[in-house]
């Protein structure tokens, strides 16, 4: 168990729940995207998910795609951006969990990557397009560095096979909340407390859902039922639109949605 | 870069998002089941015979042959219905969409006529279709544009990313992923995540098949080459597959800009599949710049990755100039005008025709028509202020 299992088990030990923003690294800029990080871990960000800008983001929709597109024209890479977390070291509280596509990974080298992003505290990491399947040299090579690796639930994941991803995620559990793409909206709020139901069942693992979600509502209603929130594309759209405060004003106002009581 | 070769084995797998890792294992199920059904294969056959012309002649190309100094016949696939190769698959995949009770087909073109195929198979099964194409690639294939939506197929222009066949494949990713319970993904190559490598194959297997035959019947031996172009590697595959076990030298041929297995591909994961892609020294993908739309992908089939680390094919990139060399001396040596995508593996054939011996006997893969090029081919003949005497 690495430190993003027993940061949410120490929230969910006091009877809280985590929110989790996800941020592209490079986007505006490498150095702005670092000062929206601290500043969203003041504002009470349960764990940060960092992302690393890949040329072919399959599985994100227009907003982070554009995003992904702007940073790497910033000319960043999953070296610099590691090395900026790096300097970071200190000044973050809370757990940094890497979300990027399986190529830049493999590029770089399973044990590479996970000795880098290690040594830049980084706590573990989310590659969408890595199944469990395909990921044993990445597992092993996370497990020899004590980094979490987390994978994702689907609605369409069949029961047997959550089970199989529940045994192999640490961290915690990635549930999706709609089959699109990120940023989606989530046209049955219901449907997804029921996906959510039925994989807490399955895993007494930190279970977290993301994909979509843009609204106080979304975050109160589907708090119950999980551990953690995860925030993304509208929060980028938020920092699209209104600059840096507006993301923080954004992502305050959905830190105040779990305290409501329901 | 030693993990390609420790790796080779492994190329292909089914490198996707949750949301479809379940999906592609119901269409394995739903295409083993085909491929153990009779029934499947006669409804094919005899869609592939009385509707797409099967099978297409391979042709003894004296004039080019005198010119090579060797024996060459054409695979014609040009001479299928729609006017390339890629109709033996979309018509598999649709009735295979049909078998799996789903309404919708999607599909991603480059020169479009993977886009133009889909649409054509889905006009003749009743499904609904549509067809993502890169804005750049509307604009150079604006003919087969028109053609898909003469057939009642919608086509979505794709803005991001280079705007070419790559960004076309993520973005009918993405609409799979939201649209599964109607929807069926076409895709056009031996590429993508586990099935589709080999379902691709198998349906452009019968080139192979036919090839192998009708090769024995007029020449009473196996050929000593078998040559095709290779951009995912679909119509290459297909003419080589059936070939595998015999004594025959495969030669792929990619087009210069997407030189994927002949020059600037590393090992690396794209679109759900382990296979060489070009990309830089981090792993992000370099937009490629071929001549022909169909080479235009900055990787290969996971398959044709396998035969290069094995030995088992060679490849070869063929330049702008000797690409279009071979699309003219086809043009007037025989009366065939070639796709340029083809027209790539003609060029091959003059460029290296010193390496083939007097008694090489050689089957060149023609995937396809170059009525869709002919335009462009003009711009680009008269932009290099040569006319065509020079070529």
């Amino acid at each position: 168990m690495g430190d993003v299992s027993e940061r949410l088990n120490e929230i969910r030990g006091c009877g809280v729940k985590g929110i989790i923003p996800y941020i592209v690294a490079g986007y505006p800029s490498l150095s702005a995207s670092m000062e929206l990080l601290l500043a969203l871990g003041e504002q009470g960000a349960t764990a940060i998910e960092v992302g690393i800008p890949f040329s072919d983001p399959m599985a994100d929709g227009p907003v982070i795609q554009e995003a992904h597109a702007h940073a790497l024209r910033e000319g960043v890479t999953p070296i610099s951006i590691l090395e900026a977390l790096d300097q970071l070291k200190g000044k973050v509280n809370m757990p940094l969990i890497l979300m990027t596509y399986y190529n830049l990974v493999f590029r770089m080298g399973e044990e590479a990557f996970a000795q880098m992003a290690k040594g830049a505290g980084v706590a573990g990491a989310i590659i969408p397009d890595l199944p469990p399947e395909e990921a044993g040299d990445w597992i092993e090579a996370a497990n020899v560095e004590g980094l979490d690796t987390i994978f994702l639930v689907a609605p369409n994941t069949l029961p047997d096979r959550i089970e199989t991803i529940a045994s192999v995620t640490s961290g915690f559990l990635y549930y999706l909340a709609l089959k699109g793409v990120t940023g989606s909206p989530i046209e049955d709020l219901q449907a997804v407390v029921r996906g959510l139901d039925r994989v807490r069942k399955v895993t007494n693992k930190p279970l977290c859902v993301g994909f979509g979600i843009s609204s106080q509502q979304e975050v109160s209603q589907l708090s119950p039922h999980c551990d953690g929130l995860i925030v993304g594309s509208s929060l980028l759209r938020a920092l699209k639109d209104k600059g840096i405060n507006g993301a923080i004003s954004f992502f305050r106002a959905l830190v105040e949605a779990l305290l409501i009581p329901q | 870069m030693n993990k390609g070769t420790t790796r080779a084995l492994r190329f292909g797998g089914r490198y996707v998002a949750e949301t479809l890792y379940t999906p592609l294992l119901e269409l394995e199920e739903a295409w083993m089941a085909c491929t153990q059904d009779p029934g499947f294969e006669e409804e094919l056959g005899s869609l592939l015979a009385s509707y797409v012309g099967r099978p297409t002649p391979l042709y003894f190309a004296d004039r080019l042959s005198h010119e090579v100094g060797c024996k060459v016949y054409l695979k014609r696939e040009d001479l299928c219905h729609t006017g390339a190769h890629k109709i033996n698959n979309t018509l598999g995949q649709c009735l295979l969409t049909r078998r799996m009770g789903k309404t919708r087909v999607i599909a991603e073109t480059g020169a479009g006529q993977h886009g133009v195929a889909t649409a054509t198979a889905a006009a003749l099964l009743g499904l609904e279709c549509e067809v993502y194409m890169g804005v750049q690639d509307m604009r150079r294939q604006a003919l087969n544009v028109f053609r898909m939506e003469l057939l009642g197929a919608r086509v979505i222009p794709v803005e991001g990313g280079s705007q070419t066949l790559k960004d076309a494949i993520n973005e009918a990713l993405r609409d799979w992923a939201a649209n599964l319970d109607s929807t069926h993904y076409v895709i056009g190559s031996v590429v993508g995540p586990h099935p589709y490598p080999t379902m691709v194959r198998d349906f452009q297997a019968v080139i192979g098949k036919e090839a192998k035959r009708q090769i024995l019947e007029a020449e009473g031996r196996l050929p000593t080459h078998c040559v095709a172009c290779v951009g995912g590697g679909s119509n290459a595959l297909g003419l080589f597959y059936p070939m595998e076990g015999d004594p025959v030298e495969f030669i792929g041929v990619e087009a210069a800009g997407a030189e994927t297995l002949s020059l600037r591909g590393e090992p690396g994961v794209l679109h759900g599949f382990h296979s060489y892609f070009i990309q830089d020294p981090h792993g992000q993908i370099i937009p490629t710049d071929a001549i022909a739309a169909g080479l235009d992908y900055p990787g290969v089939g996971p398959q044709h990755s396998i035969y290069r680390e094995t030995g088992r094919a060679r490849y070869f990139s063929i330049s702008r100039e000797e690409a279009l060399r071979g699309f003219v001396t086809l043009s007037r040596l025989e009366g065939i005008i070639p796709a340029l995508e083809s027209a790539h593996a003609v060029g091959w054939l003059l460029a290296h025709k010193e390496e083939l011996s007097p008694d090489a006997l050689v089957v060149v893969c023609l995937s396809g028509r170059g009525d869709k090029d002919v335009q462009s081919v003009e711009e680009m003949l008269s932009a290099k202020g040569s006319g065509l005497e020079c070529v």
